[in-house]
């Protein structure tokens, strides 16, 4: 802060992310009541519980490694290339005086709330898979992966301009398709897969049954409520004010997180027009089913929100609108075909909509400047752009690299960690509630109810359920 | 006496504020022990509680507490067949 200019710059700048925090709260406010209404009464409590939790432990690990894996681990290609150790991941540590309250360093942590947020995300999109059958224990280790440990690393590598698949691949993902829903949602039919469906989901020839939710108008409530984080999400992943002409030519702008330029109105007409295409999809593949329809436009979000930098409006709006059609007829052939019990739909918004976001993005987009080159002798490949590079000499954002980076995102760091760990638990019979909890509920055993002095009507799946107690 | 700052007059040289500057390898340290900890204890508490209530429905009848949970509900009073204070909750109440 040595010149006015650059005070009033550095103050902006850390307010700004500083109400992007405040903003991305509402993401989890909306999450937990999508996820309490989706559940049924007898397990409110406990889903309630697990869920918060997972933030909590999220939170203390990304302050004792995961920030640090971040700044340190943008070298490759994977794991070869060397671990950083410039002043910004040093910083990163755990023990570093940057980490708490300090004088000359006003940003740090505002910063590490901002990423911390995004952690949060992406270990809560999980959390609603494993409804009412998983045991809170595993999840909460399972929830620390995906949120400190898989979607960290796939962020070092795939959303930072030094990230050696955004140098070497020319990957693109301004908005988190892949980083944070793409390995979310592999991580989510990990799960599901390893735990398999809730007692009486499917009957004896394998069809599927519907398992109401408790509180539909929740369920669409927390929807919307995720819509209003999801600002603050965007805002976050945008550097507000920075230098995007030369040194001799000062002109201030925005970037996205590669510090390539963007605008802000860029991502405020592509939020809400890939919204609005999803939205619009969902309502007629859905027929007017309300949980699906908000759904599918928050896939239709996720789905756009690769290029959201850079698209047109209304190739945002077809990208929202294809992709969320797309899901929801995925999701329930996927449920159909592989006997696959996804409450939430959590796969099919986060993941398939994730992949299928980076994948078009790498089309749409192909020739951009992924991010300017940097120096890469030491790490053990030396060409930037192996895809194709711009005019310029920088790595070009191209189909090929951003096909692989959806697949690195969803199956190699979002489903196989997950999948690993799971089988763990299942193999210890730590993963899954005892069939008798499961059926009468957890919340059941102890005065939990949240409803104590609410009627509720007998749903004809809790008949069918009860034919289940006697086997 | 100062834990760590005894005058602002200075600004410009201040760098750390927390109390106890130098301590941090200890504070990790306790960080990471604490996290361990808490799952730990957390997967052992919830594994007795749920063998617990599993033990008590089966005891109980299952298909009694899911019918009384629906009929109780539905007459406005609190699901649960089980009124003590140890249950499914990750926190056990001994």
């Amino acid at each position: 802060m040595d010149t006015e200019i650059g005070a009033i710059i550095t103050i902006f700048t850390e307010f700004y992310y500083w109400v992007t925090v405040v903003m991305m709260f509402l993401i989890h406010a909306g999450l937990l009541a999508y996820e309490v209404g989706a559940t049924r009464r007898k397990n409110i409590s406990q889903t309630i519980n697990r869920h918060v939790m997972t933030l909590a432990l999220v939170t203390l690990t990304w302050f004792l490694f995961s920030w640090w894996i971040y700044w340190a681990f943008n070298a490759g290609p994977g794991f070869f290339g060397p671990v950083i150790t410039n002043e910004y991941a040093m910083a990163a540590l755990p023990w570093s005086e940057n980490m708490g309250p300090h004088l000359q360093d006003n940003i740090s942590g505002v910063f590490w709330a901002a990423f911390l947020l995004f952690s949060w995300t992406a270990a809560a999109i999980v959390s609603g898979v494993g409804i009412e059958r998983v045991r809170t224990g595993a999840f909460l280790v399972i929830g620390v992966l995906v949120g400190s440990v898989t979607w960290v690393i796939d962020a070092s590598w795939g959303w930072h301009a030094e990230g050696w698949m955004v140098q070497l691949m020319g990957y693109h993902d301004a908005y988190a398709s892949g980083v944070i829903h793409a390995i979310a949602g592999g991580a989510c039919l990990a799960l599901t897969i390893v735990l398999g469906p809730r007692i009486g989901k499917f009957d004896r020839e394998g069809r599927p049954r519907d398992i109401p939710p408790h509180n539909a108008w929740m369920a669409c409530f927390g929807l919307v409520i995720i819509y209003a984080g999801f600002w603050g999400f965007y805002a976050a992943c945008n550097i507000p004010i920075i230098n995007i002409g030369s040194e001799d030519e000062l002109r201030m702008g925005a970037t996205n997180i590669y510090l390539m330029p963007t605008t802000l109105s860029s991502l405020t007409f592509n939020f809400l027009m890939s919204l609005t295409g999803g939205l619009m999809a969902g309502y007629f593949v859905s027929r007017g089913d309300p949980y699906w329809t908000l759904s599918c436009g928050l896939a239709g979000i996720i789905g756009a929100s690769a290029g959201n930098d850079l698209y047109h409006p209304i190739q945002a709006l077809f990208v929202g609108a294809a992709i969320a059609a797309v899901i929801y007829k995925m999701h329930f052939w996927v449920e159909n075909r592989f006997k696959i019990d996804d409450p939430v739909g959590a796969c099919a918004v986060h993941g398939y909509a994730g992949f299928l976001g980076v994948v078009i993005a790498g089309f749409l987009l192909w020739g951009y400047p992924a991010a300017a080159p940097i120096d890469l002798s030491d790490w053990w490949v030396s060409s930037h752009g192996w895809f194709g590079t711009t005019p310029d000499g920088y790595p070009a954002v191209n189909p090929i690299g951003n096909f692989l980076g959806a697949i690195i995102m969803f199956a190699v760091l979002g489903f196989l960690p997950t999948y690993v760990v799971a089988k763990l638990f299942q193999a210890k019979g730590l993963l899954r509630e005892p069939r008798e909890v499961e059926l009468a509920g957890a919340d059941s055993y102890e005065d939990l109810d949240v409803y104590p002095n609410f009627a509720w009507a007998e749903s004809e799946f809790d008949k069918i359920e009860l034919g289940y107690a006697d086997d | 006496m100062s834990t760590g700052i005894s005058s602002w007059s200075n600004p410009a040289e201040i760098t750390a504020i927390y109390p106890f500057p130098g301590t941090e390898w200890l504070l990790v340290i306790a960080g990471f022990v604490f996290w361990i900890w808490w799952h730990v204890k957390q997967i052992r508490d919830e594994n007795r509680a749920l063998k617990d209530a599993a033990e008590h429905h089966r005891r109980y009848g299952l298909r009694k507490t899911m019918e009384e949970n629906v009929a109780r509900t539905a007459s406005g009073e609190a699901a649960g067949s089980h009124s003590s204070s140890s249950g499914v909750s990750p926190v056990h109440h001994d």
